[in-house]
């Protein structure tokens, strides 16, 4: 793990600058985009346009390098075909987009188009989940994505309430995880990341660690299939390590089953050799904002 | 007389001239190479005002020596690039003059005001930008195909039989919710565009449900997540608005198109003026001009 690569760093960080300073400077929201120069909206594997009019479609794109300076190469199929921004907004306005960015109410993904709900609070149950509208229930009994729990008295753990539905033309979900940041009394930073909901009733081993989801994807034509993982996954999770006296965050990543990238799609049209060091899957995923813990 | 007026040619020329009236007016009356620089009252209230814009004040005393200051230095320099023929072969300096000709051209094109006649014309012909989206309103029972299998086709015709019974039980008022299984989607859809419909569910879902009458339960049809039977309770087809209802949008089309027209039409008129020679006789690019002049000409005549 590279510090200063992650986001999860940032908000680390920001605990222990919120100890030291009383404000903390990394409290942001997730969104996804696409870093293109091509001002096309090509997030998905099969209509990747490339990041700049460099990277067009071409037999040779991928092969080719997508940069190269003195200080090193990124070859063509390191470049990936991403993201979304996703709002939860109260209308399609201006208005309402604005305002759901400033509450931080928004998730980011790699592209896939998967409905994400993320809520914190106190007292959330399996029934809020299990009723048809979980979402009234999750405002009703909580802070959505983005919010703030303060401490409650009798230092109680916080319960998630986390749902996911993929998207409708897309792949299934393979697990849904919530990452833990913390900071502890001796200011250092801690993270852990739970697996908390998965498909197909596989069973974590004595280490705790889940199984795969599998593979599906047949490279040579470009495929692959929704024989394995769930078309929605959701759950009530309470952090079973949790330390009232101290700051943490906790956000949602969901995550599909295996899929093929971009190069592969290429590979299959142009019926050009994919450069064998290149990866040619992936698990395309969404990264909810944080919800931040103060004692 | 009145298609005379009408030539965007004319149009042109005319503002030309103003223009160098104007010009000739409220310049400098010594002109550029006599060594002076008059500073009417004019270009002092000019300056004064381009300054409170941008500070939302009046400058002081000393500001507007300042600004004087520049304004002469500027002017200076200004002539005496003149002078040495500095606009000459500048990229910039031609890119901005053809854009003033152009925004001149537009200007011109927006003086033009659409008649209702040209605009319901303009509307007709144009159905694929004006026309409205189709939209549905539904109920829908959602049957799980991760979690029946192969049954939830057979379990959806199943449930659609027993509800198309005459007299039947179930009262489809209470059945989304009650029946079939759980979907983090609404079970029901006020009137939405189709658009919306397929990103919850998919292209050929929002397809497949506006081919469904209204005021039965039917289907099953197939989403991204399993089979499902509607009930649609309202549809409306796509159809091209009256000018009334989406004029404004017209009129900003129409203004478009015809400002592109004005502007060619002007090419074509001053591109008579000129002729074009190719040194040497034999240069290649000649031939492929003449071909796409030729070209142009027989598409005008037609």
């Amino acid at each position: 793990m590279l510090a200063g690569e992650y986001g999860r760093e940032a908000l680390k960080n920001g605990l222990l600058l919120e100890a030291r300073l009383g404000t903390n400077p990394y409290k942001f929201g997730f969104v996804g985009s696409t870093d293109s120069h091509t001002g096309l909206a090509t997030a998905e594997e099969d209509n990747f346009f490339g990041k700049h009019s460099g990277g067009e479609p071409s037999a040779d794109r991928m092969s080719h390098p997508f940069t190269k300076t003195k200080f090193g190469v990124f070859e063509g199929w390191e470049t990936v075909a991403s993201g979304l921004a996703a709002v939860w907004a109260t209308e399609n306005t201006r208005e309402g987009i604005f305002d759901a960015m400033a509450r931080r109410e928004v998730y980011g993904t790699t592209g896939p188009r998967m409905m994400v709900r993320f809520f914190g609070g106190w007292d959330y149950t399996s029934d809020d989940l299990n009723s048809r509208q979980p979402a009234f229930r999750g405002y009703e009994k909580g802070v959505s994505m983005g919010g703030d729990l303060f401490a409650r008295k009798g230092g109680k753990a916080p319960s998630f309430m986390v749902y996911s539905l993929r998207d409708p033309v897309g792949a299934n979900l393979d697990r849904i995880q919530i990452v833990k940041g913390w900071l502890d009394a001796k200011n250092k930073t801690h993270e852990r990341v739970y697996d908390v909901a998965w498909s197909d009733n596989r069973k974590p081993a004595k280490d705790g660690k889940l199984p795969s989801v599998g593979n599906t994807v047949d490279v040579k034509n470009a495929n692959w299939t929704n024989t394995i993982g769930a078309s929605e996954l959701g759950t009530v999770w309470t952090d079973p390590d949790f330390d009232a006296k101290e700051r943490a965050f906790y956000y949602a990543r969901v995550i599909e089953i295996p899929t093929p990238r971009w190069i592969v799609y290429d590979a299959f049209r142009f019926g050009v050799k994919i450069p064998k060091e290149a990866k040619t899957t992936h698990q395309e995923r969404a990264y909810t904002s944080p919800i931040w813990y103060t004692p | 007389m009145k298609k005379f007026l009408r030539e965007p040619l004319v149009h042109f020329l005319i503002i030309g001239a103003g223009l160098f009236i104007l010009f000739g007016l409220f310049n400098n009356p010594a002109g550029p190479q006599s060594g002076r620089i008059v500073i009417t009252l004019g270009q002092v209230d000019y300056l004064k005002a381009n300054f409170t814009r941008t500070w939302k004040r009046s400058p002081t005393q000393q500001e507007m020596q300042g600004l004087t200051k520049s304004y002469v230095r500027n002017e200076i320099f200004y002539r005496e690039a003149l002078a040495m023929g500095l606009d000459q072969g500048d990229a910039i300096i031609r890119q901005r003059l053809k854009q003033k000709l152009e925004i001149m051209s537009d200007n011109l094109a927006g003086i033009a005001i659409p008649t209702d006649e040209e605009l319901r014309q303009f509307l007709e012909a144009h159905p694929e930008t004006f026309s409205s989206e189709p939209q549905v309103a539904f109920r829908h029972i959602y049957f799980n195909s991760d979690q029946r299998g192969l049954a939830a086709l057979e379990e959806a015709n199943h449930l659609l039989a027993e509800l198309s019974t005459p007299g039947n039980k179930k009262n489809s008022d209470m059945l989304p919710g009650m029946i079939g299984d759980y979907l983090m989607l609404p079970n029901a859809f006020d009137l939405s565009d189709a658009s919306v419909i397929a990103r919850f569910f998919g292209k050929p879902f929002s397809l497949d449900i506006m081919k469904i009458e209204p005021g039965l339960w039917a289907g099953p049809i197939r989403s991204g997540y399993g089979h499902h039977l509607v009930l649609v309770s309202q549809k409306i087809e796509s159809r091209l608005p009256e000018l009334s209802e989406v004029r404004k949008a017209v009129e900003q089309e129409w203004s478009v198109v015809h400002k592109t027209q004005f502007k060619d039409n002007l090419y074509e008129k001053l591109r008579k003026k000129y002729t074009i020679v190719f040194e040497p006789p034999d240069n290649k690019e000649e031939s492929i001009l003449a071909v796409s002049e030729a070209k142009a000409v027989t598409e005008q005549e037609k």
